[in-house]
């Protein structure tokens, strides 16, 4: 950073200093100068549009706008002059000459910043007589999209909307249709919207023209409180800003506004999802089953049947196992692995989420991996297989950004063309199951070409080889492929220089519950004399639940029933248990199966600390009013103490969580060095399927809008479930199947009937089904996500 | 000394034949001003919709927290409150809310006597506000140009005065956070 030169200017009679390039608001900014804007928007290009940031400068002509003037040597400049003033009053005069007088309807009131701007510079009485411009959306009636209101009369025509929609969202939904007083930010054919990150035009938007639509006229914004937590529904892991009305509801989700990276934006499962756990499904007081009688218990006023249910657990160590999955907080793995290990004294630990993969990446690449500033300055991104719009859209955000914004060449591989590959140079098509054969046969081709491959392939390779600073970014298909690919990838990142690797999981706190807890097989760095030998994936569990060498299961987290990959069989399993104890935030049939429930809170209620796949620390405060139940890792704190342990305050528990994943980036370093020489990638290619002749594969994954069953249970995502197989139209068209039409899957020995896409987005012999679209009986032969199954498609199945 | 008594009586015998100003309550109704800030109603258009459009300015601005408000949204687009309570045991008649209402909608009409026997029943609800409102109101007139409300006692300001104002050392107007 030192190299980049710095000018000094005077901003109103304050002499500062600042690196050449940086715009004048920029530069006011830092030394607290405010210059109203609308147009402008730290994340976005400027433009220059709207005129109010106008600034004097000595010696110009005339004033200029600061958004879009960079700084200079000796700029003297007046930001409050008299001329700057008048000049603003007149813009706002102008502005406000076609704004309707909505502000005491309007949802933008109170932290509307044309009002503000108004206050400041308006006249404060209009001169215009005459007729205001009037759209027939008055009410907003015509939606743009289900979430969104969208009332054109308030628009300022700042495009800070559309802005966002091509520079961050990549969409290019919306823009701007007619001119001058006709202007009107609409879809271009009155289309509704399908974008992952919608409500980031309404979160820009300096007016009440695009609201959140979920919540419009239910309050106002001065009767909210913002909380800071963390979104818990995908391993981007967003900060966000939970706002809680008088009574202590939370009735709105937006992303934290600051000058970070990170900051602005959210995507429409964080934003919208917040009534997921309003709703009647929640866990709200805790339920204890013995023999034939069912009792319920208010949580926090006894501790005493969780502490006998421990106990229980703890009798009989050695046959009891852990469950957890990644909606929990660091602390809170932390917490259920130590208590597993030294109060439960059991080595079975065990996460949902499939992990072979997860874990050498996590042992190669902690705190190494690439970061949102490395992707916001690569000049070349690779996405193997990885379908950033579903899985992690903010990661998407970052992919979308440094394309439009900064220019990066992006390359996509994979069975399926998502978002991104409209975006990028080309597409590779490259078979499910198989991105360590794709990254192997590039290392080879960096080496020496090949003279069979495709023309996108070598594309790929000339791109990789011309970069100056890469960034590989792999999905969850990926990572369930196992430790080969992460080897393959490694040694990929190691003979490219500059280059960085990301792998993203699907789940909330993957990365992080799985350093904190651990499992079976892998024991994080606090305890060297606990067993290693315990079960370490779900099927182990159910094996021995059943053989009955497993006699308790404790189970952990959120949501749990839907992590438990073939329910039936496990419903049966947990029959013959002699405890099973539940903490979870939502009512289902598991809980009722269970000894005891017991309510904790959910996904933007929870208290701690979350790592991101990007690797960034981000931290929950847990202060919302209405929250049902306490604190998980309060909850398990006491329970310790009373099972005899020390007692620990949460704050050193949150100090420990931070060294332990400090022990594990050194770890990880250390891993990397010892490796240099070595070259461990497995030179065996995987089999892969033969789609054509044993079916197609299907892969499975989460719908646009939604993250497992949990924002299904709220109405405002609700609403957008697609339940389609999308197909290949070649494929389809050989088969016989027209679009719309009805066909049954057939997987193993059970069907499913589904309506058929067709598109060209998919690769041949493969189909893509939503697994959140299945209802919980029909999902009982996937899967989790990930790993892609074979199917066989019976055209004209029943509806 | 005995001028002065006999002053002093004077007074007296001056009130004596003077009309009397107390009253006779609660036995008699006390008159009040027109002005007079008593208990609440809900105003409506002449054609019959409610004024209130739930903008919870009035909820905002009042001192004595007296003001619980929750709104939705009609199939129309329009907004509205779907509750709208006044706890007259809190409030304070300052008339505070009918001044911040954009829309003329909340009034303090000239009721100064409504004494119950509960708590509960000084808990005004929206019904019971809308059903308040006096001819002139209540939303029984046939449509027509709806006039400005005539309990207004403030006057808008002038234009250059406001502009004035305004325009006076921006430079010294405390930066918003
Ligand atoms: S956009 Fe702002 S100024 Fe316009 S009506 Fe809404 S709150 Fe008022
Ligand atoms: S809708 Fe909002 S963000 Fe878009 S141009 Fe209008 S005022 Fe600007
Ligand atoms: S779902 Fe993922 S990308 Fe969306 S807000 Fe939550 S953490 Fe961020
Ligand atoms: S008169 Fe004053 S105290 Fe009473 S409700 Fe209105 S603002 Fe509140
Ligand atoms: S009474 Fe007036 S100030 Fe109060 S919410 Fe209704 S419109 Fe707003
Ligand atoms: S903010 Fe500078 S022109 Fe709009």
């Amino acid at each position: 950073m030192a190299d980049i030169a710095k000018v000094r200017l005077t901003i109103d009679g304050i002499s500062t200093e600042a690196e050449k390039g940086v715009l004048l608001v920029e530069a006011a900014r830092r030394i607290g100068i405010k210059i109203p804007v609308f147009c402008s928007h730290s994340k976005l290009l400027p433009l220059g549009a709207c005129r109010i940031c106008l600034v004097e400068i000595e010696k110009a002509p005339k004033l200029v706008t600061a958004c879009t003037t960079p700084v200079g040597e000796g700029m003297v400049v007046f930001t409050r002059s008299a001329r700057v003033v008048k000049a603003r009053q007149g813009i706002v005069e102008f502005l406000l000459a076609n704004h309707p007088l909505d502000c005491p309807i309007c949802d933008q009131g109170g932290e509307c910043e044309l009002q503000d701007v108004c206050f400041e510079f308006g006249r404060g009485k209009s001169r215009f007589e005459d007729i205001k411009r009037n759209f027939d959306n008055k009410y907003g009636r015509i939606k743009l999209s289900p979430v969104l209101s969208w009332v054109n009369n308030r628009c300022i025509h700042c495009e800070r909307c559309t802005r966002v929609c091509h520079q961050v969202v990549g969409e290019d939904h919306i823009g701007m249709l007619n001119r001058g007083d006709k202007a009107m930010i609409s879809t271009f054919q009155f289309t509704q919207m399908t974008c992952e990150l919608c409500g980031n035009c309404a979160e820009v938007c300096p007016t009440g023209t695009i609201t959140n639509g979920t919540v419009k006229y239910k309050d106002r914004v001065w009767n909210l409180t913002p909380n800071p937590s963390v979104c818990l529904l995908c391993s981007s892991s967003c900060a966000t800003r939970v706002w809680t009305d008088l009574k202590g509801k939370v009735t709105r989700v937006t992303a934290p506004k600051d000058e970070q990276d990170c900051c602005d934006f959210l995507c429409a499962k964080g934003r919208f999802s917040f009534d997921a756990d309003q709703g009647e499904q929640r866990l709200r007081e805790g339920t204890k089953i013995t023999s034939e009688v069912a009792e319920t218990f208010q949580q926090s006023e006894s501790l005493q049947p969780t502490v006998q249910a421990f106990k229980a657990l703890a009798k009989d160590s050695g046959s009891t196992a852990v469950i957890y999955n990644s909606r929990i907080a660091n602390e809170e793995a932390y917490l259920v692995g130590r208590i597993a290990r030294t109060v439960l004294k059991t080595p079975h630990v065990v996460p949902l989420e499939n992990h072979e993969g997860l874990t050498s990446y996590l042992d190669r690449f902690s705190g190494r991996q690439s970061t949102s500033k490395d992707i916001l300055s690569a000049d070349l991104i690779l996405l193997v297989d990885a379908p950033l719009a579903r899985e992690t859209p903010m990661i998407g955000y970052f992919v979308t950004r440094a394309v439009r914004q900064k220019g990066a060449a992006l390359y996509t591989v994979g069975p399926e063309k998502t978002r991104h590959s409209s975006m990028g140079l080309a597409h590779h098509w490259n078979a499910p199951g198989a991105s360590k054969d794709f990254v192997l046969s590039l290392i080879e081709a960096l080496q020496s070409r090949k003279s069979d491959a495709s023309a996108e392939f070598n594309k790929i390779v000339d791109a990789v080889q011309g970069s100056r600073q890469m960034v590989i970014i792999a999905g969850s298909r990926p990572l369930a492929e196992g430790p080969a690919f992460i080897r393959a990838i490694e040694s990929l990142s190691s003979k490219v220089a500059n280059s960085k690797v990301l792998m993203v999981p699907e789940g909330g706190n993957t990365l992080g519950a799985m350093l904190m807890a651990g499992s079976g097989m892998r024991v994080p760095g606090w305890g060297s004399n606990v067993s290693q030998n315990g079960c370490s994936v779900q099927e182990d569990v159910l094996g021995a639940i059943e053989k009955g060498s497993i006699k308790n299961v404790l189970l952990i987290g959120e949501d749990l029933q839907e992590g438990l990959i073939n329910w039936p069989r496990w419903k049966t399993a947990f029959a013959k248990l002699a405890n099973l104890v539940v903490f979870d935030a939502f009512r289902s049939e598991l809980t009722s199966l269970a000894t005891l429930a017991v309510p904790v809170r959910s996904f933007h209620e929870f208290e701690g600390s979350v790592l991101s796949a990007l690797g960034e620390w981000k931290i929950a405060r847990g202060s919302i009013p209405g929250a049902v139940g306490q604190s998980m890792s309060r909850l398990l704190l006491k329970l310790e103490s009373e099972l005899g342990g020390a007692e620990q305050s949460f704050a050193s528990v949150t100090s420990e969580v931070k060294k332990l994943y400090q022990w594990h980036v050194s770890r990880a370093t250390e891993a990397v060095e010892d490796k240099k020489s070595a070259d461990s990638a497995g030179k065996d290619k995987s089999t892969g399927g033969n789609p054509g002749k044993d079916g197609v594969f299907l892969l499975i994954g989460n719908d646009l809008y939604h993250s497992g069953a949990m924002t299904l249970r709220g109405a405002h995502l609700g609403q957008f479930l697609n339940r389609s197989l999308l197909m290949n139209s070649a494929d389809a068209e050989k088969m016989k199947i027209s679009n719309d039409a009805r066909v049954q899957l057939k997987i193993g020995s059970d069907k499913v009937s589904v309506a058929v896409r067709t598109t060209d987005d998919i690769m041949s012999g493969c189909c893509f089904l939503a697994l959140n679209s299945l209802s919980p009986d029909e999902r009982r032969w996937f899967g989790g996500i990930g790993k892609p199954l074979t199917a066989v498609i019976i055209s004209g199945g029943a509806a | 000394m005995i001028t002065e008594i006999l002053k002093g009586l004077s007074i007296t015998l001056d009130y004596f034949f003077k009309p009397k100003v107390t009253e006779n309550w609660p036995a008699e109704p006390h008159k009040v001003s027109p002005r007079f800030r008593g208990r609440h109603f809900l105003a409506r258009y002449s054609g019959g919709q409610e004024k209130c459009v739930a903008c919870y300015l009035c909820q905002q601005v009042c001192p004595a927290k007296a003001i619980t408000i929750e709104s939705e949204e009609r199939p129309d687009g329009t907004r509205y409150p779907t509750k709208y309570e006044i706890n007259m045991i809190r409030c304070i008649f300052c008339g505070y809310c009918q001044d911040a209402c954009p829309e003329d909608a909340i009034i303090l009409g000239n009721t100064l006597e409504f004494p119950t026997r509960t708590r509960k029943e000084m808990i005004y609800s929206k019904e019971m506000l809308l059903a308040l409102a006096p001819e002139g109101h209540n939303g029984k007139q046939p449509p027509q140009a709806d006039t400005h409300c005539p309990h207004a006692y403030q006057k808008p300001q002038k234009d250059s005065q406001v502009s004035d104002n305004i325009a006076k050392q921006p430079t010294e107007r405390k930066e918003k956070k």
